[in-house]
């Protein structure tokens, strides 16, 4: 490819599930690549947003990926985390039942921001690396999405299996849905420091 | 992974209770200086003084979770039912099997008949359970949001400066305030708010444009202003214009309110500054002096200041009860539902004090809203209006779904002004009548007081209510007034 392709559209995707289960990690993995060891990484701090390209069949997507920033820790998510989303990927530890079984609330608390129309949803289960202390099947998570009628991947962020895929998989979703919202700043003022430096508006 | 959801004996810099504007841009500023941070809620919800919710989520609001010693009464009318929501609950029968089945078609209108039910007669509750007007509210509750003090954000001043400094824009997004509105009697005139407005205007007589122009061109220039401030700075602004610019009538107003936003006389150094920020507003991001953001103004950047916060690495909870707080010598000591902390500095909106009173010193704000079935003013426009009457000034904003806080085809009336509910309620009614007129069109009014809270000895207070002013500026200045004791000091207060 000589030139570089336009930017097809901007996805918001946001990561969301219990603290501990490696969203920031498949975050980091996805957007550069790197994995921290587990004394390192503990509890997220100082990760907002990361942004990723993404060509998929020679058309590039913008990618905004956000972090909980920690408000997980006690289900305190701001509603405007959820605003103009396209994608939530909801993260579980294959070794932890609890975890997974918190999916049910994140989905709940999804619900009362986005309707199935305005994102598309996956389920992740991370951590397939530690197979040793996997508490919850393959199988179990994918009938667990399928009864919610969403996307499902395993991954290991450590590893990096599955997490670019899950990446594609989503992207691609969302870029066949006709009811999602493409730019979320339709009209809106950006806002930035501005040079234009004041009185009455006019351009001379 | 029990340990990860209590708090016990956690030492913070400091523990900021409540999520309102300015308790949030407090702690995201303290997180952002590399300070232990716990903000607190008791709500279920963010935003304090400032919060928005869905239609479902204000009528909880309303009926369960507001202060009663804030926001005494709430008058909600849906359609024609009107009810009143009074300090004490009137406890009679259970409301749920009162419920006609008529309602459970529908969760959402069962869930707001059923908090609702206690506050009306069983005529009501029957003629409300069959209301299409209700039916249509409840079936796109997620798609409103309603707010308890909605304001907009200048294009140039220290809300929009800390936002851009502390990279928060990425969190949020704003759209132009299209107009700049005066309501009269004969319906809604535009203010001519620059030269470009009045040199185009049709409406203006010409001698009025020279007025105008005469204002306009002195308060761009500081050397002019600096003369008039040394020399009128403490008389009434007001009389100046009156007197040294000859404006009066819609023309006076327009300056005067609609611009100066003077809704209690100010010396004509506050109104020249006044003037002077909203015409160095013009032209940042458009030909509008303020903005608006999306889905709603204070709570949605109160949470943009949180999650900053967190990001910094912040502590949150919400719908946490404080069970006791204890002054120590070098702080204090907090008894949260998830376990007692200790902190340096404590700040807190004044109503998380166990016995919060009414401000003596800050006048009240009566407030009103009207949710209407169709585009009033234009879709995909947001304006600002005032209504003058006398001496008393009425505030106003105008949304539609420019700004996603109503369904496509509806619209949403703002008006609020200083004083008592009781005595200013007629006075919003005409406001708002003036402005749209047709009663026929509006689904959902809904009208209560906001007292202030005191502050009081000993602790340091965010300011007890949302002011009335127009914007947040105010919101920025009280919490660097705070920021301001709180890094002086250190952290040993």
């Amino acid at each position: 490819m000589d030139t570089l392709p336009e930017i097809a559209a901007t996805f918001k995707i946001l990561l969301i599930g219990d603290s501990n289960v490696g969203k920031s990690s498949i975050l980091l993995r996805f957007t550069d690549d790197h994995f921290l060891p587990p004394d390192e990484a503990s509890a997220t701090i100082g990760v907002d947003f990361k942004v990723k390209m993404l060509d998929l069949d020679d058309t590039r997507y913008k990618l905004t990926l956000w972090d909980t920033a920690g408000q997980e820790r006690f289900r305190t998510l701001t509603s405007s985390y959820y605003r103009g989303a396209q994608g939530v990927i909801l993260v579980y530890d294959v070794c932890s039942r609890e975890s997974f079984d918190h999916l049910d609330e994140w989905f709940e608390e999804l619900s009362t921001y986005c309707t199935k129309d305005e994102v598309v949803k996956m389920v992740i289960g991370n951590k397939i690396d530690k197979e040793a202390e996997r508490a919850v099947s393959r199988k179990e998570g994918a009938e667990y999405a399928r009864k919610h009628q969403t996307l499902f991947l395993e991954c290991s962020a450590k590893t990096k299996i599955g997490v670019q895929q899950a990446m594609e998989e989503l992207v691609s979703k969302i870029a066949e849905s006709p009811t999602i919202r493409r730019s979320p700043g339709r009209n809106t003022v950006t806002v930035d420091e501005s040079v234009s430096s004041g009185y009455g508006g006019c351009g001379c | 992974m029990a340990e990860e959801n209590t708090l016990n004996n956690e030492e913070y810099d400091a523990v900021v209770l409540g999520t309102g504007l300015v308790e949030s841009i407090v702690a995201s500023d303290i997180a952002a200086a590399e300070k232990k941070v716990l903000h607190i809620d008791r709500n279920p919800f963010y935003g304090g003084d400032y919060a928005s919710f869905s239609l479902i989520g204000f009528i909880e609001w309303a009926t369960r979770l507001r202060d009663r010693s804030q926001v005494p009464v709430v008058d909600i009318a849906i359609g024609d039912v009107e009810m009143q929501l009074g300090a004490r609950k009137s406890g009679e029968v259970s409301a749920n099997n009162l419920l006609p089945e008529t309602a459970q078609g529908s969760c959402q209108v069962g869930e707001i008949l059923a908090m609702l039910s206690e506050y009306l007669s069983s005529e009501q509750l029957e003629q409300l359970s069959n209301s299409d007007v209700l039916k249509r509210l409840a079936g796109e509750s997620r798609r409103y949001a309603l707010e308890l003090a909605p304001k907009l954000t200048f294009c140039r001043g220290p809300l929009i400066d800390v936002l851009i400094a502390a990279g928060m824009a990425e969190y949020m997004e704003f759209k132009g305030v299209d107009a700049n509105l005066l309501v009269t009697d004969a319906g809604v005139e535009r203010v001519p708010d620059s030269k470009e407005e009045v040199f185009a205007s049709t409406a203006l007589k010409l001698i009025e444009k020279r007025k105008l122009m005469r204002l306009l061109t002195t308060i761009s220039d500081p050397e002019q202003v600096s003369k008039l401030t040394s020399e009128h700075g403490n008389e009434d602004f007001g009389d100046l214009l009156r007197k040294q610019f000859k404006l009066d009538g819609s023309l006076l107003n327009a300056v005067l309110y609609a611009v100066a936003r003077a809704t209690r006389p100010i010396s004509v150094s506050e109104g020249c500054a006044r003037v002077e920020k909203y015409l160095k507003s013009i032209g940042r991001y458009g030909r509008m002096a303020f903005l608006s953001s999306m889905y709603g103004s204070g709570a949605e950047v109160a949470q943009a200041f949180c999650r900053s916060c967190a990001v910094a690495g912040g502590t949150y909870i919400l719908s946490e009860s404080i069970k006791q707080i204890e002054k120590t010598e070098s702080g204090y000591v907090v008894e949260l539902s998830h376990g007692r902390v200790t902190t340096k500095s404590l700040i807190m909106h004044p109503s998380y004090l166990s016995d919060a009173t009414e401000s003596e010193t800050e006048v009240p704000i009566a407030r009103r809203f009207t949710v209407l079935d169709f585009p009033a003013l234009g879709e995909d426009t947001t304006s600002m209006l005032s209504f003058v009457e006398g001496s008393h000034v009425v505030s106003m904003l105008y949304l539609t779904s420019a700004t996603m806080v109503v369904p496509k085809g509806k619209s949403l009336m703002y008006a609020w002004t200083e004083g008592r509910y009781s005595q200013s309620k007629e006075l919003l009614d005409r406001a708002i009548d003036s402005a749209v007129g047709d009663k026929a069109h509006r689904m959902l009014s809904v009208g209560f007081e906001c007292r202030a809270l005191a502050p009081r000895g000993g602790y340091t207070c965010t300011p007890g209510m949302a002011d009335e002013s127009v914007d947040l500026d105010s919101a920025v200045q009280a919490a660097q007034q705070i920021l301001d004791a709180f890094f002086g000091s250190g952290s040993n207060e």
